[in-house]
C-alpha cells in the first residue's frame, strides 16, 4: 500500500520535473532567436528589486536589448556573501561569461589577478572610439582599473565623492543652541559640543542618558572615522623614504587615543563594538538618545522606517590642526567594475553598451527609468511619475554595469531632485565637499604577491581594543607596527615604494 | 576462497555498486584537485596545468603568518571544548526526554527543541547578540537586578569560547536528539519492564539499559566528531566574532575563507584543508583503535 | 488511568525539560512575531509576545512573487528525488558495510570514511560537475548528494545491531541478500531510516551553495536562493535607492526565514509516527 503511495509520488514529481525542465529551456530559447544580433552573457550581482521581474526578462532589459540592438543574458548572483564562490568558479569552468562585475573589497584584487593570467581584455585601445566613454569617467576612476598600466575593466563611477556624511540631531543642535557653522570647526569645537550631548540633556527629557555619538562594526568601522582625516590619519604618507599605510602613522595613534578618550568618557557609544549598522537606526531614531553618526547621505533606511531627513543635520568633519579642511575619506570612487573578459566575441558590442549608458539618454534611463512607465515629457520636462519616483534605480545601475555620475548638470539634476528631494540634494552637495580618497592607496597598482598575506585583520584588532581602552596604545603600538611589518607589511612597503619613487606623485 | 566470496556475496556486491559509482565519482574524483595545495593554482591553466611548487603553500603558512598558531590553538580549544560539553548535551537531552510520560508531552517536546536548529546563524548569532548586550540584553538586566554590574560579554576574550559552545548547544542539540531518539525507540521495551521487575531505579536504568543500547550510535558520533577537530564551523564564528576578539575567535575556518575565498588563494586553501584533513586522519584513525581496544565499537 | 507517583527525579527531569522548550520556542517565536510585526516598528532583538503593529506586508512581498513559487517547484523536486534515491543508495551501502563477513568490508568502510575527511574543494567539485554535463539541470542539485558517508555510518551502526540469527534463518528458507535488506533490514531498522530521511529532506530543503554554483538559469534557482535574495535585496536597495518604499530587511528576513522552515517543520512530526520500537519478526530469541 505504501509502495504504491511512493511510486505514484515518484511519478509524479518526474513529470513536475520534467515540465520544470522543458519551461526552463523553453524560455532559454526564444530569447536566443536572433542569430544576427551579438550576443553578451554577463555575470553580475544585481541584488535589488524590480518588482519581482525576472532579471533576464523585464521592461528595462528588453529596452535596452532593442535600443542597442545586443542580445543580453545575466548569469546573477544577488547574494554579495555568495559572489565571490560564484564569480570564482564562473572563471575556473571552462565556458567564462563575456563580461564580470568585480564587487566589494576585492575588486581591485580580483582585477589584478584575472589581468595576470590573461582572462582579461585590456580596453586601452578600444577607448579612443569612444569618446562618451572615456570623458565620461574621471581619472582616478580609470587608474583604478588599470593593472600593469593598463585599463581592464570599465568602473562603475559613483556619483558622489564620498557616499558618507555625518548626521547631527537637530532638536539637540537647537535645544543647544549650537550653530554648526560657528561651533563646530575644531576638533576640540566637536569634542565640547559631544560632550555637552551627554552633559547637558539635549533631548530635554530630565534623564542622564544620551550619548555624543554612536557608530557600528559595519565594514571595518568607518563609522567610526568622522576625525580620522581630521587627525592626518586617514591617507598613506611617504615617510623617511618608504611609503607607509595610514594605519602605522604616528598620526593614526593620537587619533586612537583621542576615540579612546571619547569611548572612556561615555560620549562614544559604548555598544559601538558589537552593534552592526542594522541597530543604528533604532538607536538614532526609535530611541533616539545618540547625538551623531556617519552613514551614507542617502537615509533610506531612516526614512523608510518613517522619518523625516529634515530632522538631522549634515555635519562636516573637523579641520586639521593646523586649519586646513579635513574630509570624510573613502576607499574608492567606483562602486563596481565591468570587466570584458578574453572569452567575450564581440567587445565592441560591450563598449557600445557601457558608451551609451554614459550618454545624456543613457543617464535619463538610469535615473528617471522609462518615458510612459516612470515617468512622461511635460513642456519638454521629464516629470517623474508619482508612484514611480526612485524605483528600480539601482535596479538600472546595476544592469547596465555603469553610469552617468553628472548628477550636478541637467537634465540628470532635476530628475534626481524629484527622487531625493531638496533636502537630499543638498546633502549630497556636501558630501560632494566633504569626500575625498587616499590616493596613494588608490593609485598605486595591486601586487597579487600580496594577497596571500592577512594583513588587514591585525590592524582591526588592534584598533578595537585601543579604542575600547582593552590595550594601553603607548605601549603596544611599536609592538602592533613590528608585529605587522612581519606578518607581510615590509613586503608591502616595499613594492609600493619602489612604485612610489618612479610614479609622477613622487615629484607632487 | 576468494571465488567463494566473490559468489555468494554477488547480490551484496551489486547492491553496493551504484554507491560506489557516486563515490567516485563525486568524491574520489574531485579530490583529485587537491594536488592544487602543491602548486600554484592558475585559473587560466586549469589544475593540470599549473605549475608544482612542492611543500612551498604548507612553508608559507607555517612560516610567514606569525598567526597562524594562534588560529590554529584557537581552532582546537573551541573543538575541544565542543567535544567534551557540546556533545554529551543532547545525549543527556534525549534521555531525558526518554523519561517523560505521555506521548503528545513528549512530543511537543521534541517538535519544540529542535526548532533553534532551523534559524540561521545570520538570525540566530543576532539574537545571542543582543541578548548579551551590556544595556540591553536580558542577561544583563537580570545581572543588574541581582545587584552586580553588567558584562560586556561580546567585549571581553575570556567570555568567547563559551559563549560559541553555548549558543553551538542551543542551537544545535534539540535536532541531535533526533538521531538519539530514534536509538532509544529500537531499545526493547521488554529489558525495561524485566528492570522495573527487579526492581530497578530510574538512574539504573538509564545506565545499565538506555546508555548501552545507544552506545553504537554515540561511538559512531564521538569519532566522526574527533575527525572533524581541525574544522570549527565558519557561520557560526563569522557572525559571532568581531574583529576584537580575533585573538580567540578567529579559526581557520574563517582565516581561510578571508585570504583563500577573498584572496582567490586556491592553492592556500587547498594546503591549509589538506592540513586539516592530515590531523583528523590521523587523530580519527588513534580514537578507532582505542575505541577497538577497549571499547570494542569502531568504525571499521 | 493508572495513578503514578511523581518522583523528585521525575518532576527535575520535567522543569529542567521546560525551561530548555521555552529557551528554544523563544528565538522562534521571535522571528515569527517579528515577521508579522510592522516593519517600520520592528526593532532587531526585541523579544516580544505579541507583534509590534501587525502588517502582513513581508509576506505579500514574499508570497507575491512568481519566483517564490517557482522555488518551492524546484526545491520540492530536489528534495523528493534527492531525498528518494539518496536513501535508497545510502541504506544499500550501509547495509552491505554492515555484513561482517563480506569479504574487504573492512577496505571499503575506510573508503567511505576516507570521504568523510578528505574534499576536493569547491571548484574541483565543480569541474567534475562540469564534465558531467549536469550544469544547469536540477541533476546538478541531486546526485551529488545521493553519496553521503556520514549518513552511511551511521546506517551501518544500525544494521550492524540486527541480530545475526534473523539473516540466518531467512537465508535458511532461501531468500537472497536483496529480499532480506528489503523485506527484514529495513523495517527493523525503521527509527534509523526514518530518521536519516529526515536528515537528507532537510538538507535538501535548506541547501544554498550548490544552486548559487551550479544553476545558472534562473528558472532552476532553488526556492533558498531565492530567499536569500529577497534578503539581499532589501538590505541593499535601502542603501542605493533614494525613496523609502520598501520594507525593512529585518522583516523580510524573518519572514523569510520562518517561511522556508514551515515545510519541513511539519514534516518531522509526520517521522515521528514512525519511531515505532523496533519489531521482533519471527525473531530468534537470544
Amino acid at each position: 500500500m505504501k509502495n504504491m503511495w511512493k511510486t505514484i509520488l515518484v511519478i509524479l514529481v518526474l513529470v513536475v520535473m520534467t515540465v520544470t525542465q522543458t519551461f526552463a529551456r523553453g524560455t532559454a530559447e526564444t530569447t536566443s532567436q536572433r542569430p544576427e544580433r551579438p550576443k553578451l552573457t554577463i555575470l553580475t550581482n544585481i541584488n535589488v528589486d524590480t518588482e519581482g521581474t525576472n532579471v533576464n526578462a523585464n521592461d528595462y532589459i528588453h529596452y535596452i536589448e532593442e535600443r542597442l540592438g545586443i542580445d543580453i543574458e545575466f548569469i546573477n548572483e544577488a547574494t554579495s556573501a555568495n559572489y565571490p564562490q560564484k564569480l570564482n568558479t564562473m572563471m575556473a569552468s571552462n565556458s567564462i561569461p563575456d563580461i564580470v562585475m568585480l564587487m566589494d573589497v576585492t575588486q581591485r584584487a580580483d582585477l589584478a589577478r584575472f589581468a595576470e593570467e590573461e582572462m582579461l581584455l585590456p580596453l586601452d585601445d578600444y577607448l579612443d572610439s569612444y569618446p562618451t566613454l572615456k570623458n565620461g569617467i574621471k581619472n582616478e576612476s580609470w587608474e583604478v582599473a588599470k593593472y600593469d598600466g593598463k585599463v581592464y575593466a570599465v568602473p562603475f563611477q559613483r556619483f558622489d565623492s564620498t557616499p558618507y556624511m555625518a548626521f547631527m540631531q537637530r532638536s539637540w543642535l537647537e535645544n543647544l543652541d549650537i550653530d554648526p557653522q560657528k561651533d563646530l570647526v575644531t576638533i576640540d569645537d566637536w569634542y565640547t559640543i559631544l560632550k555637552r550631548f551627554v552633559t547637558d540633556d539635549p533631548d530635554r527629557d530630565g534623564k542622564n542618558n544620551t550619548y555624543g555619538m554612536t557608530a557600528t562594526t559595519s565594514g571595518t568601522h568607518f563609522t567610526s572615522k568622522i576625525f580620522m582625516d581630521s587627525f592626518d590619519a586617514a591617507k598613506d604618507k611617504f615617510v623617511n623614504g618608504e611609503l607607509l599605510p595610514y594605519y602605522i602613522l604616528p598620526e593614526y595613534k593620537d587619533w586612537l587615543k583621542f576615540m579612546n578618550k571619547l569611548y572612556s568618557e561615555k560620549i562614544l557609544d559604548p555598544n559601538f563594538i558589537v552593534d552592526d549598522g542594522s541597530y543604528l537606526w533604532d538607536k538614532v531614531a526609535v530611541d533616539g538618545k545618540y547625538g551623531t553618526f556617519l552613514w551614507f547621505w542617502g537615509l533610506t533606511e531612516y526614512q523608510s522606517k518613517g522619518y523625516d531627513r529634515s530632522n538631522l543635520v549634515a555635519v562636516k568633519p573637523p579641520v586639521r590642526k593646523d586649519g586646513s579642511e579635513s574630509s570624510y575619506v573613502y576607499s574608492s570612487p567606483n562602486r563596481h567594475m565591468m570587466a570584458i573578459t578574453s572569452a567575450c566575441k564581440d567587445p565592441e558590442a560591450a563598449l557600445r553598451l557601457f558608451d551609451w549608458a554614459l550618454s545624456s539618454e543613457g543617464g535619463v534611463f538610469v535615473y528617471a527609468g522609462l518615458e510612459g512607465k516612470d515617468y512622461d515629457i511635460v513642456d519638454d520636462k521629464i516629470i517623474l511619475r508619482a508612484d514611480r519616483k526612485g524605483k528600480n534605480i539601482g535596479w538600472r545601475q546595476l544592469t547596465l554595469g555603469v553610469q552617468n555620475p553628472n548628477v550636478s548638470q541637467e537634465p540628470l539634476y532635476s530628475i534626481m531632485a524629484q527622487s531625493y528631494g531638496e533636502g537630499g540634494m543638498k546633502d549630497l552637495a556636501l558630501a560632494n565637499e566633504s569626500g575625498s580618497y587616499n590616493e596613494l592607496d588608490l593609485y598605486s597598482p595591486t601586487f597579487t604577491e600580496l594577497q596571500k598575506y592577512d594583513l588587514l585583520k591585525s590592524v582591526q584588532e588592534f584598533t578595537d581594543k585601543a579604542i575600547i581602552g582593552a590595550i594601553d596604545i603607548d605601549a603596544e603600538w611599536d609592538k602592533y607596527v613590528a608585529s605587522w611589518r612581519r606578518a607581510g607589511g615590509d613586503e608591502q612597503i616595499r613594492l609600493k615604494t619602489r612604485w612610489y619613487v618612479n610614479s609622477p606623485y613622487a615629484d607632487l | 576462497m576468494f571465488r567463494r566470496n566473490l559468489n555468494r556475496d554477488k547480490y551484496l556486491y551489486a547492491m553496493i555498486s551504484i554507491g560506489l559509482v557516486f563515490m567516485f565519482l563525486f568524491r574520489y574524483l574531485p579530490m583529485g584537485g587537491l594536488v592544487i595545495a602543491f602548486k600554484q593554482y592558475s585559473l587560466r591553466r586549469g589544475i593540470m596545468g599549473s605549475s608544482w611548487v612542492g611543500l612551498e603553500n604548507f612553508q608559507f603558512i607555517f612560516t610567514h603568518n606569525p598567526d597562524f598558531p594562534r588560529i590554529v590553538r584557537n581552532t582546537l580549544k573551541i573543538s575541544l571544548l565542543r567535544l567534551i560539553i557540546g556533545f554529551p548535551a543532547p545525549i543527556i537531552l534525549a534521555l531525558m526526554i526518554n523519561e517523560v510520560r505521555g506521548a503528545k508531552f513528549k512530543k511537543f517536546i521534541q517538535t519544540s527543541v529542535y526548532l533553534p536548529y532551523f534559524v540561521s546563524w545570520v538570525v540566530f548569532g543576532g539574537i545571542v547578540i543582543q541578548f548579551l548586550n551590556p544595556s540591553t540584553g536580558i542577561v544583563n538586566k537580570l545581572i543588574v537586578a541581582l545587584g552586580h554590574e553588567a558584562i560586556p560579554f561580546m567585549q571581553e576574550e575570556k567570555y568567547f569560547k563559551a559563549i560559541v559552545v553555548l549558543s553551538d548547544i542551543w542551537k544545535n542539540a534539540g535536532w541531535g536528539t533526533i538521531l538519539y531518539i530514534s536509538a532509544l525507540t529500537s531499545i526493547d521495551q521488554e529489558i525495561y519492564d524485566a528492570a522495573k521487575i527487579d526492581g530497578a531505579g530510574r538512574f539504573q536504568t538509564i545506565l545499565h539499559i538506555s546508555i548501552p543500547g545507544i552506545s553504537s550510535t554515540v561511538v559512531v558520533l564521538l569519532l566522526l566528531q574527533i575527525g572533524s577537530i581541525m574544522d570549527v564551523g565558519f557561520e557560526q564564528i563569522y557572525v559571532l566574532c568581531r574583529p576584537i576578539l580575533y585573538g580567540v575567535g578567529d579559526v581557520i575556518s574563517t582565516y581561510v575563507y578571508r585570504v583563500g575565498v577573498g584572496g582567490g588563494q586556491f592553492s592556500m586553501a587547498a594546503a591549509v584543508g589538506l592540513f586539516q584533513s592530515l590531523i583528523g586522519l590521523i587523530l580519527i584513525v588513534l580514537a578507532n583503535y582505542i575505541c577497538r581496544k577497549f571499547f570494542e565499537r569502531s568504525l571499521w | 488511568m493508572q495513578k503514578q507517583k511523581l518522583s523528585m527525579s521525575y518532576i527535575i527531569i520535567v522543569v529542567l525539560l521546560l525551561l530548555f522548550v521555552v529557551c528554544c520556542i523563544m528565538p522562534f517565536w521571535y522571528v515569527l512575531i517579528t515577521s508579522l510585526s510592522d516593519p517600520k516598528l520592528a526593532v532587531v532583538g526585541d523579544v516580544r509576545l505579541f507583534p509590534n503593529g501587525f502588517s502582513l506586508e513581508s509576506y505579500r512581498i514574499v508570497f507575491g512573487e512568481t519566483k517564490f513559487y517557482q522555488g518551492v517547484l524546484v526545491t520540492v523536486t530536489r528534495t523528493v528525488l534527492g531525498t528518494a534515491l539518496g536513501l535508497l543508495v545510502q541504506c544499500l551501502v550501509a547495509y552491505v558495510l554492515s555484513r561482517p563477513y563480506l569479504m574487504g568490508r573492512k577496505i571499503l568502510t575506510k573508503l567511505v570514511v576516507f570521504t568523510i575527511l578528505f574534499n576536493g574543494g569547491i571548484i574541483p567539485t565543480y569541474l567534475v560537475i562540469q564534465q558531467l554535463y549536469l550544469l544547469d539541470t536540477i541533476w546538478a542539485l541531486i546526485l551529488p548528494m545521493v553519496f553521503n558517508p556520514w549518513n552511511i555510518m551511521l546506517l551501518v551502526s544500525f544494521f550492524a545491531s540486527i541480530p545475526p540469527s534473523i539473516e540466518e534463518s531467512a537465508k535458511i528458507e532461501g531468500a537472497n541478500d536483496i529480499v532480506i535488506f528489503s523485506k527484514l533490514a529495513i523495517p527493523l531498522a525503521k527509527p534509523a531510516v526514518m530518521t536519516i530521511l529526515l536528515y537528507i529532506a532537510v538538507r535538501h530543503w535548506n541547501e544554498l551553495m550548490d544552486g548559487v554554483i551550479y544553476i545558472n538559469m534562473e528558472q532552476l534557482k532553488p526556492l533558498q536562493v531565492y530567499l536569500i535574495e529577497l534578503i539581499m535585496r532589501s538590505s541593499i536597495q535601502n542603501m542605493i535607492e533614494p525613496t523609502a518604499n520598501y520594507v525593512t530587511a529585518l522583516s523580510i528576513q524573518t519572514t523569510v526565514l520562518f517561511v522556508s522552515c514551515v515545510p519541513i517543520l511539519l514534516l518531522y512530526p509526520v517521522i515521528q509516527r514512525y519511531f515505532i520500537k523496533g519489531i521482533m519478526v519471527g525473531g530468534v530469541k537470544e
